[in-house]
């Protein structure tokens, strides 16, 4: 017999993981930050960078949300294969993004695509957004809570090079113009690509290659991670800077995924993240302990928000 | 170091033609914040000739929308940042040419014919801290009021009383400069695609694959 984990648990931990996505950046992340502050040359892009520190202490001391665009919610799941789950797991997201929308408060963004009717919950016509993986030799249910702002997310574009003909550099090139063309995403972003795939799934590998983590760390395959690096180093001199107001840090991270595709074709999409990362994930298991998923920041740096002194 | 003016709102002309790309700008006062449904019904009623009920001569407009809650001593503010202000330039436009309007709060700049509205009228455009909505919240004093909540919370309109409201950079002047022209990403992103058509590989990559 599969142990159980219910419905309702999911729910509870879902809620607690939007609630503190929101306010409080990963440390890990904001190590990142700290990083690029110490390198930035431009003075007014280091105050940039210095009062995105600020505003993420604050949001994270004060539990006020860092963005007020709490996004379109997105929960990514990774489902066990050796428990079984009682009750209407999805249905749980759902009412534990409503019930969020309600007290952290979250502003409630969703609204009909037409009739731009607002139900006030975050909720309805398909959202929120849950894509789920079976992972078949685990006995936990981890949920990946990610407050998805509009900013980053109107920003996938596809990148599309001619069918006939070399691939890497009009890649490379067309990567470099959709990063440019994201500029209003809020900068520093991170950006996701996906090479390959049929269309849908490169659009969900991008996004998902978003919130890879930890953010940052390289891809494992060598052509991908060759090409990751070598794209964030390009990015980062076409000077785009926190805010689009210019500075040595366009691009926190990049993280670049391959997928077979068919022969026909070689589509490539991109897609963003603002520099709040907002992201929050947790293992439940069937005994009922939770279990924080967290990556500690480079041992050089602090996490905690601080532009360090040059 | 940038020069740092304090003002408070209604903006004079002079007051706004003094300003300059670079400045720091803290304002004190009433500023009128809104988004995307705000400023269709705005353009609706100008298009109309019906009057915008608010004193727009002089005034600062931010585009944004707040995270509010009611509260029993009235409506709360948790997080308050700027949204893009590019798809706006169609409305502020006209809202400098036609109804005075002097400062605009925002991110990432706004279209030519902006450009040329703030030159030509005397006001300018400021740049907010995108993802600062935890800072710029701790700068509202109170929310005095909220109109066209018939319109959805994030799209209303709202009338905000603002204490020490910044740091706000002057990224667009009423002298026709632009901060965001001044970097040549254009220019730039031109430089590394050659540099990049002169590579031959990275890695274990062959570029020409």
């Amino acid at each position: 017999m599969k142990e159980t984990i219910s419905a309702s648990q999911i729910g509870d931990l879902a809620l607690h993981l939007l609630a503190k996505a929101v306010v409080e950046i990963p440390a890990q992340y904001l190590g990142l930050m700290e990083a690029a502050c110490l390198r930035e040359s431009n003075p007014l892009a280091r105050i940039h960078l210095q009062a995105m520190l600020d505003a993420a202490r604050v949001a994270k001391e004060e539990k006020r949300p860092v963005c007020q665009d709490t996004g379109i919610t997105f929960f990514q799941m990774k489902i066990g294969g050796k428990i079984k789950i009682a009750g209407d797991w999805t249905h749980a997201l759902h009412l534990a993004t409503a019930k969020a929308t309600g007290i952290v408060p979250l502003r409630p963004n969703i609204v009909h695509p037409l009739s731009r009717k607002n139900q006030g919950t975050n909720c309805g016509w398909g959202l929120p957004y849950i894509h789920y993986d079976h992972v078949a030799d685990v006995d936990y249910v981890e949920i990946t809570a990610i407050p998805y702002g509009g900013g980053g997310a109107g920003q996938t574009a596809f990148v599309e090079i001619p069918r006939i003909g070399p691939k890497v550099k009009p890649l490379m090139k067309g990567i470099l113009k959709t990063i440019i063309d994201a500029k209003a995403a809020c900068p520093p972003m991170v950006v996701g690509v996906c090479i390959g795939g049929s269309k849908d799934l490169a659009v969900r590998v991008a996004t998902q290659a978003v919130f890879r983590r930890p953010t940052g760390a390289a891809n494992s395959d060598p052509e991908a991670r060759a090409m990751e690096a070598e794209l964030l180093d390009l990015a980062n001199r076409l000077n785009i800077g926190p805010l689009a107001l210019g500075g040595d840090t366009s691009v926190l991270a990049l993280h670049l995924e391959l997928r077979g595709c068919h022969t026909a074709a070689i589509p490539c999409a991109v897609a963003f993240n603002c520099w709040p990362m907002r992201i929050a994930s947790a293992r439940i298991y069937p005994d009922g302990r939770v279990e924080e998923v967290v990556y500690p920041p480079h041992p050089k740096i602090s996490g905690e928000g601080k532009c360090p002194e040059k | 170091m940038p020069r740092k003016i304090t003002l408070t709102p209604p903006i004079t002309e002079a007051q706004a033609r003094e300003l300059t790309c670079g400045d720091i700008v803290f304002l004190n006062g009433t500023v009128f914040a809104w988004r995307d449904r705000a400023s269709e019904r705005m353009i609706t009623l100008a298009d109309r000739g019906e009057k915008i009920p608010f004193e727009l001569e002089g005034s600062v407009h931010w585009h944004c929308g707040p995270i509010v809650q009611q509260t029993p001593s009235g409506w709360a503010v948790s997080s308050a940042g700027p949204t893009g202000s590019m798809r706006f330039s169609a409305v502020e436009g006209r809202a400098i040419q036609d109804f005075g309007v002097r400062l605009i709060v925002g991110k990432s700049g706004m279209s030519a014919e902006v450009r040329a509205a703030l030159r030509s009228k005397g006001a300018a455009f400021l740049a907010a801290i995108g993802g600062g909505g935890s800072l710029y919240a701790k700068q509202i004093l109170h929310v005095r009021q909220i109109d066209w909540l018939d319109l959805g919370l994030p799209e209303a309109f709202y009338t905000l009383e603002m204490r020490d409201f910044g740091p706000l950079l002057v990224a667009m002047d009423s002298h026709g400069e632009s901060l965001y022209e001044k970097l040549r990403l254009q220019e730039k992103l031109e430089e590394l695609w050659a540099e990049i058509d002169d590579r031959r590989s990275v890695g274990e990559i062959d570029w020409d694959r």
